[in-house]
């Protein structure tokens, strides 16, 4: 596969995909274009695996961006970045029943739901085992699911 | 998977998309690239020069629409701090189509800055009417994130915001910051002479070592030219590790030898400039001699 086509199929659904795990937005988008960088500059490897899009998923989750670039994206989510991402969680009940989740089960949904991973592919980027992720799956969608009914007319 | 919240939680955060342009990113995965093969051969000169760009995206049917360069319109902050101390990094950066520019100083506060010709959004806080100058500006305050911001009308028309994060960038600080500017503009780290008529800028990255502009027609973004620019001498030209295809030619640039490819996706344009090296990527919408005019506008 090309990187060109691998990156414009796959951008926008690990954005979503850190976002949902939890991740301001910012952050998100500086550690998803940092993951692709390396990505590119790993191509030949990396376009091999049986998921490449795990792999930036993982380096993206993993990514400790330098001090320098935290602090500047910080200082950029002011004024309407800021407002813009807090109306997705504040303007959607499912979105706010999705950030009060405990983390793992938040990453875990962000990951089958936004780059509709497997059971084994979430478990190797979250490093857990497989009946792990189902367990968090299980507990997720559980909670999930009475936050939708609550917020049923 | 419950198909219905699934489909709901995708359809929720459907409208966010990742800003970074792909030239963007290979250019910052050929610094990484770089950066790890020159670890790896210390003794030798294993500069790589790889820079794609998107194929598929860059590719249209329709026949180019002719174009004609002009002066270059890039954006530009029109005030700075009078006094920056000594350590003090001083940057810019583009997003969301405002340039902002930021000061860092060693011990990791930072000062932000932007111009805004209404007035801008402040952070909610703890919140108080101070005074700058003898304008009236509203003082935001989060301390739990040592964060501070600053919003007042300088002068009729220009709204500034400066949001200050760290010990050293707090409330005070910030209007001592205010107190402090002065009409001198600060533009991109990198200076075009010429641009398509009409076009503006889409994005702009600085990476630390150097920068990436992307130039693109409003109308239809596929329109572009994207040139980064690295501060650092010109590694040798290998055609090898380009995914650019096509015939190569050596034309001079700003009196330098200088490499073009015409690639069916257009053009890809590799020189030099004093104390740094850099590429013009642009879409076949440009002519080779378009291509050359900017690339000898482009300095540091």
């Amino acid at each position: 596969m090309e990187f060109a086509a691998f990156y414009e199929a796959h951008k926008d659904r690990c954005l979503r995909a850190l976002m949902a795990s939890g991740v301001n937005r910012s952050a998100a988008e500086e550690a998803v274009a940092e993951a692709f960088a390396r990505a590119w500059s790993r191509w030949p490897h990396v376009s091999r695996l049986d998921c490449p899009a795990a792999w930036v998923v993982r380096v993206a989750l993993n990514t400790h961006v330098s001090r320098w670039r935290k602090v500047r994206r910080e200082v950029q989510m002011d004024g309407a970045e800021r407002g813009f991402e807090h109306s997705h969680f504040e303007r959607d009940d499912l979105l706010r029943a999705l950030a009060r989740l405990p983390d793992r089960q938040r990453q875990v949904i962000a990951l089958r739901v936004f780059l509709d991973f497997d059971t084994t592919q979430t478990a190797e980027v979250l490093g857990i085992a497989a009946g792990t992720v189902t367990a968090h799956l299980h507990r997720a969608l559980t909670t999930l699911r009475a936050a939708d009914l609550e917020n049923c007319p | 998977m419950n198909e219905v919240l699934t489909e709901r939680l995708q359809l929720s955060l459907d409208d966010i998309t990742l800003p970074d342009s792909l030239a963007a990113v290979v250019w910052r995965g050929r610094l990484l690239r770089r950066r790890r093969r020159t670890r790896r051969v210390f003794a030798s000169v294993a500069a790589v020069t790889a820079v794609a760009i998107a194929v598929s995206t860059l590719t249209r049917s329709a026949a180019p629409k002719p174009l004609i360069l002009v002066a270059a319109d890039l954006p530009v902050i029109p005030i700075s701090l009078a006094h920056v101390a000594p350590g003090v990094d001083v940057s810019t950066d583009f997003d969301g189509g405002r340039l902002r520019l930021l000061y860092l100083d060693r011990d990791q506060s930072v000062l932000g800055l932007s111009v805004w010709a209404s007035q801008p959004a402040v952070e909610p806080g703890r919140s108080r009417q101070v005074e700058v100058l003898g304008h009236p500006a509203t003082l935001s305050e989060q301390p739990d994130q040592e964060r501070a911001q600053l919003v007042w009308e300088r002068q009729s028309g220009q709204w500034i915001r400066l949001v200050g994060q760290g010990d050293d960038a707090g409330p005070d600080r910030l209007i001592s910051y205010a107190r402090d500017l002065v009409d001198v503009p600060v533009g991109l780290d990198m200076h075009l002479a010429v641009a398509p008529d009409g076009w503006r800028v889409a994005q702009y990255k600085d990476l630390g070592e150097g920068g990436v502009v992307t130039l693109s027609d409003p109308r239809d973004s596929a329109r572009s030219v994207v040139v980064a620019l690295e501060r650092s001498p010109a590694p040798n030209f290998d055609p090898d590790t380009l995914e650019y295809r096509g015939s190569i030619t050596t034309p001079v640039v700003q009196g330098r030898p200088a490499h073009l490819i015409q690639a069916k996706e257009g053009w890809y344009l590799q020189a030099k400039t004093d104390g740094a090296w850099f590429t013009v990527q642009a879409t076949s919408d440009l002519s080779e001699q378009q291509v050359l005019d900017i690339a000898e506008g482009v300095r540091l």
